[in-house]
């Protein structure tokens, strides 16, 4: 054996990491894009931000009927309002994000000063509480409008998620995402790949499975189900709570790190939010 | 005779809805039960695993035993309990990252 090699395999044993676990995000990402255009070999690429309708051609011709008057469409307006209207000392959303409104794509992004993962909906918070104006609650309600402005203004952005190697702390935040990701929960030992990854496609009760690559492209979303918009983190209770795990705060640490995780995994599709969904 | 007896009182009680205590079976034992099920829900939810409804169970287990169903509060507990270790034991088990075999590339 070689010197390095040997050094190599002692570094791998002293950081407690089996060989071969060691794959970087963009590794990752090659890898969980093939699994998907392997498994439905006729889906190009940049269908895949149509979530379910991408691989569901009955659902589709619903959807795209849907899409021709969007149910989303008011939302839009009264967000396009609520970034406008002043706080009450005068200054704006635009005061705190400068290239508003389409600054969807700039998200989730690491943020070194505070060590954690920025989220859209955490950083307006952020900017009203600066603004000495209440926070804005995470599931429903008027962030729904505010963040369905947003993903309107910032369509045909492109997901660009980084994982700076300046901060290890920041691969740690990803590694976190990712390991909430593949991990089995609730009384129904679930994770969410294993619906949204291994069982994209197939039918559970009424719902055709979605693929997961795409999953963050077009949130907040319109679902008829909810009879209204609403964010990611919303969803992300739902899917919880749907394997019978108790679902956890939102924009708390874990749904940062697994929004930064599931988003990097679309690195390089289009924002096409908001979404309408069945 | 007197086992008749016991059975025809065992289902007048079915048919009140009352409690069902047996003798063993006392407040103590089933406010204990209801502790160790807390305990084990905050284990579980110690590593992130506590399951959707062991809190619901664990208050549903409080407000039978305030009403004096014993049986009712017990079970509840006993299940709640169950549920926080198996909660516990799910993540433990997974405290290593492995790569799920069905993506293969
Ligand atoms: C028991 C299966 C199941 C599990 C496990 C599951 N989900 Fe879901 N998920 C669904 C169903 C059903 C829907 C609605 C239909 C669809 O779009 O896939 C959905 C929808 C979604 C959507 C919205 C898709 C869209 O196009 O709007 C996202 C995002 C999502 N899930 C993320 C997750 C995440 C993250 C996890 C893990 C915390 C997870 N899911 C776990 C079943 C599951």
């Amino acid at each position: 054996m070689s010197k390095k090699i040997l050094i190599a395999a002692a570094l791998a044993v002293a950081v407690g990491l089996p060989a071969g676990a060691m794959a970087t995000p963009e590794e990752d990402r090659i890898q969980f894009r093939n699994h998907f255009q392997d498994r439905f070999s006729e889906v190009p690429l940049e269908e895949y931000p149509n979530g379910v309708y991408a691989i569901d051609p009955v659902g589709r011709e619903n959807w795209e009927a849907i899409e021709e008057f969007p149910p989303y469409e008011p939302f839009i307006d009264t967000g396009r309002d609520m970034w406008e209207k002043p706080f009450a000392n005068g200054k704006t959303y635009a005061d705190c994000f400068p290239d508003g409104p389409g600054i969807a794509h700039k998200y989730p992004h690491w943020d070194k000063d505070k060590g954690m993962v920025m989220t859209l909906p955490l950083a307006l918070n952020n900017c009203r509480e600066a603004n000495s104006e209440e926070p804005l609650k995470y599931k429903k309600g008027p962030i729904n409008d505010l963040l369905s402005y947003i993903a309107f203004e910032s369509r045909g952005e492109v997901t660009n998620v980084v994982v700076p190697e300046d901060d290890p702390r920041a691969l740690a935040a990803y590694e976190d995402g990712k390991k909430f990701y593949y991990t089995r929960r609730g009384q129904l030992n679930f994770s969410c790949a294993h619906c949204h990854v291994q069982n994209g496609g197939l039918v559970l009760r009424t719902e055709t499975l979605s693929p997961s690559l795409g999953h963050t492209t077009h949130f907040p979303v319109y679902r008829s189900k909810w009879g209204t918009v609403g964010t990611l983190h919303r969803r992300f209770t739902g899917c919880n709570k749907q394997v019978r795990a108790k679902p956890f705060e939102a924009h708390g640490e874990e749904y940062r790190n697994l929004e930064y995780f599931l988003t990097y995994m679309s690195n390089g599709l289009e924002l096409n939010g908001p979404g309408a969904r069945k | 005779m007197r086992n008749k007896t016991v059975i025809y009182a065992l289902l007048l009680g079915l048919a009140l809805g009352a409690p069902l205590a047996s003798a063993s079976l006392d407040a103590t034992a089933v406010q204990a039960a209801i502790s160790a099920a807390e305990d084990a829900r905050k284990q579980a939810a110690s590593v992130n695993g506590e399951w959707r409804d062991t809190a619901k169970k664990i208050k549903e287990a409080k407000k039978m035993l305030a009403e004096g169903y014993l049986a009712k509060a017990m079970d509840l507990a006993t299940v709640a309990e169950r549920e926080g270790e198996l909660g516990y034991r799910q993540m433990m088990a997974q405290q290593e990252f492995e790569m799920p075999a069905f993506i293969k590339h």
